[in-house]
């Protein structure tokens, strides 16, 4: 289990700032599917309960029928839930000194990445469509000087926001950073 | 000297054999599933209630798919006769 309070290599200092998902749309989506996808039948079965009922009483039509109906929506709930799973796993964490993305590409396939604040060159938020201005939610891209050159927040609630808060926590790492290469300076003059 | 399909005998118990397979592979991916939910899930209730959510679905539909199935005599055996050469389209499709 991922715990915030134990986030891999954590610095001393470090704290959580923000936790991401993907904006509600992304689940709703599969529930909307799902729901579609069982409804659909249900509503042909009753329109059709006549000549269904009398399949159901058959010796070898019924059984064949609830079999397959069991299956099918055995495999609905499993293909909606592996869904929920791949949307529910894919995570950002924002910390005072990096941005740590997870992303789950379906089972047995998990791309771990960090960025560190101090690679961070650029960070630009994109809202586009409709749906996603009166919902707020769309991109922020962070651009880095690493070997993965441009980090993405896809579909997340208030890109606006966590654009101006990644800002923020770049401007305090280079504070940061600042003064711990003064005071090895002041430290090092001593010495000598 | 060609054999007459129709008095073949299946027994009715064989339409369980693939969904007994079906559900060897669902149970394998539910497995799949939990064990990236707890492992890679973030620590919080709402991992908890998902999780417990997922496992309460899957086993009242696994359940009401045995109730379904259960009233069959599945040691019975069904011919091809049954189902093939006396198709009757006024029995199958009742009310046209």
């Amino acid at each position: 289990m991922f715990h915030l309070d134990r986030i891999p290599n954590k610095h001393p200092d470090e704290k959580v700032v923000l936790f991401l998902r993907r904006q509600w749309f992304a689940w709703a989506g599969i529930v909307v599917g799902a729901c579609l996808l069982l409804a659909v039948p249900t509503m042909i079965t009753f329109y059709f309960w006549e000549t269904i009922s009398a399949w159901l009483s058959m010796p070898a039509i019924g059984p064949l029928v609830v079999v397959i109906a069991s299956m099918y929506v055995l495999c609905v709930w499993l293909f909606s839930f592996l869904e929920f799973t791949d949307y529910y796993l894919d995570t950002w964490v924002i910390t005072t000194h990096r941005v740590i993305n997870i992303e789950q590409k379906g089972l047995f396939n998990r791309v771990a990445s960090e960025l560190h604040l101090a690679a961070v060159q650029d960070v630009t938020s994109d809202v586009q469509g409709i749906v996603h201005t009166f919902f707020d939610y769309g991109n922020v891209f962070i651009q880095t000087a690493a070997e993965l050159e441009r980090f993405a927040l896809k579909d997340i609630e208030r890109p606006e926001k966590v654009k101006e808060l990644i800002i923020k926590l770049v401007d305090e790492d280079k504070k940061r950073h600042a003064k711990s290469v003064v005071a090895g300076v002041v430290e090092g003059s001593k010495m000598i | 000297m060609i054999p007459d399909i129709s008095t073949f005998m299946i027994p009715l118990w064989y339409l369980l054999i693939p969904y007994g397979i079906f559900l060897l592979f669902f149970f394998v991916y539910v497995g799949f599933n939990l064990y990236h939910l707890l492992r890679f899930g973030t620590y919080g209730i709402g991992l908890y209630a998902i999780t417990a959510l997922f496992l309460a679905g899957t086993t009242m539909l696994v359940a009401v798919s045995y109730t379904l199935l259960s009233p069959y005599d599945w040691t019975a055996s069904v011919s091809f006769a049954d189902f093939f050469v006396r198709f009757n389209a006024t029995r199958f499709f009742p009310g046209i």
